[in-house]
């Protein structure tokens, strides 16, 4: 079954067709939200009220779009409105539970210590979208299009967000 | 986005860099690092933090949320679009037929609107109307 398939089966009252784009797209988007959260408890609850959400919104979906940047648009609502609601960003969490990053076996412990606690130090935004370009290897089109934003404005928010993360560094 | 001859070097470059399509023309870039030590600097130090997620993955566990997401939806209706134009319909059928001058259609004539609306309450089991007041721009965040 492709994810369009299953949309139609769920507006069609097929609730099975569901679970196959929850399975399906769960682990990549509790992984998204941690990212903008910074840490993986709020990133679940986020990821559960997106999903429950965009099934209520599904008689609306525009068939000519993907599933997930469409869900991704509802998950980041969820993810800035819990931000603002409880009112911290991600920065209180203790370094060495390794939240956002899997260090491969060429980097070294410290240095992904490091890097996740400059992550952390960002603004959600940032944060956001400098995981999306660096761990996901997303290109400019493909995060303009996530985050809905011109491809302009995410080349200069890269350069900043790059430029907080070495003044973080160091 | 307007830039200045620097901003726009440096995002050219990284661009590049990225393989993505550059902003101005490789003689550009060149042409405007030779003489400018700030942007040649710059760009050695964004393709150093670009550098510092080599070998970096993002983690991604096994999560499951399927239980808990089907235990919410089990009394949610979707909400298709075909329903809204035909409330939007059927209103404007009763705001025309009330508009007709010689027809008398009564007092409990008045009350269809307020029946359409309570259905709705119903359907959506809370208030459609509400005024959702936390939601906050992004940019107030910071």
């Amino acid at each position: 079954m492709d994810d369009l398939a299953a949309l139609r089966n769920c507006i069609d009252g097929d609730k099975e067709s569901f679970r196959y784009l929850v399975e399906r797209y769960q682990n990549q988007a509790v992984a998204h939200a941690t990212a903008v959260l910074g840490n993986r408890e709020d990133a679940m609850d986020a990821v559960q009220e997106a999903f429950i959400d965009a099934y209520r919104a599904l008689g609306g979906f525009d068939f000519s779009r993907r599933f997930y940047p469409w869900f991704y648009v509802l998950l980041r609502n969820r993810c800035f409105k819990m931000l603002a609601s409880k009112g911290k960003r991600g920065r209180v969490q203790r370094l060495e539970d390794m939240e956002i990053l899997a260090p491969g076996p060429e980097v070294s412990i410290e240095e992904s210590l490091s890097l996740e606690a400059a992550l952390l130090a960002l603004s959600p935004e940032e944060r956001e979208l400098i995981t999306l370009k660096y761990l996901d290897g997303l290109s400019y089109q493909e995060l303009a299009e996530l985050l809905q934003i011109p491809k302009g404005t995410v080349m200069s928010r890269l350069f900043y967000a790059r430029k907080q993360l070495q003044a973080e560094l160091s | 986005m307007k830039l200045d001859e620097c901003e726009e070097t440096v995002l050219s470059k990284m661009a590049e860099m990225e393989g993505e399509p550059p902003l101005i023309s490789e003689e550009q870039t060149a042409r405007h690092l030779i003489g400018c030590e700030k942007c040649r600097m710059e760009i050695k130090r964004q393709q150093a933090a670009a550098n510092l997620f080599r070998g970096q993955k993002r983690r991604a566990d096994e999560v499951s949320l399927w239980s808990e997401i089907e235990k919410r939806i089990s009394d949610k209706p979707i909400v298709r679009r075909d329903f809204f134009l035909l409330l939007g319909a059927i209103l404007v059928i009763y705001k025309l037929l009330e508009m007709i001058p010689s027809q008398d259609l009564g007092f409990l004539f008045k009350f269809v609107p307020i029946i359409l609306i309570a259905a709705l309450f119903f359907f959506f089991k809370e208030n459609p109307f509400k005024i959702n007041t936390e939601l906050k721009v992004e940019g107030e965040l910071q």
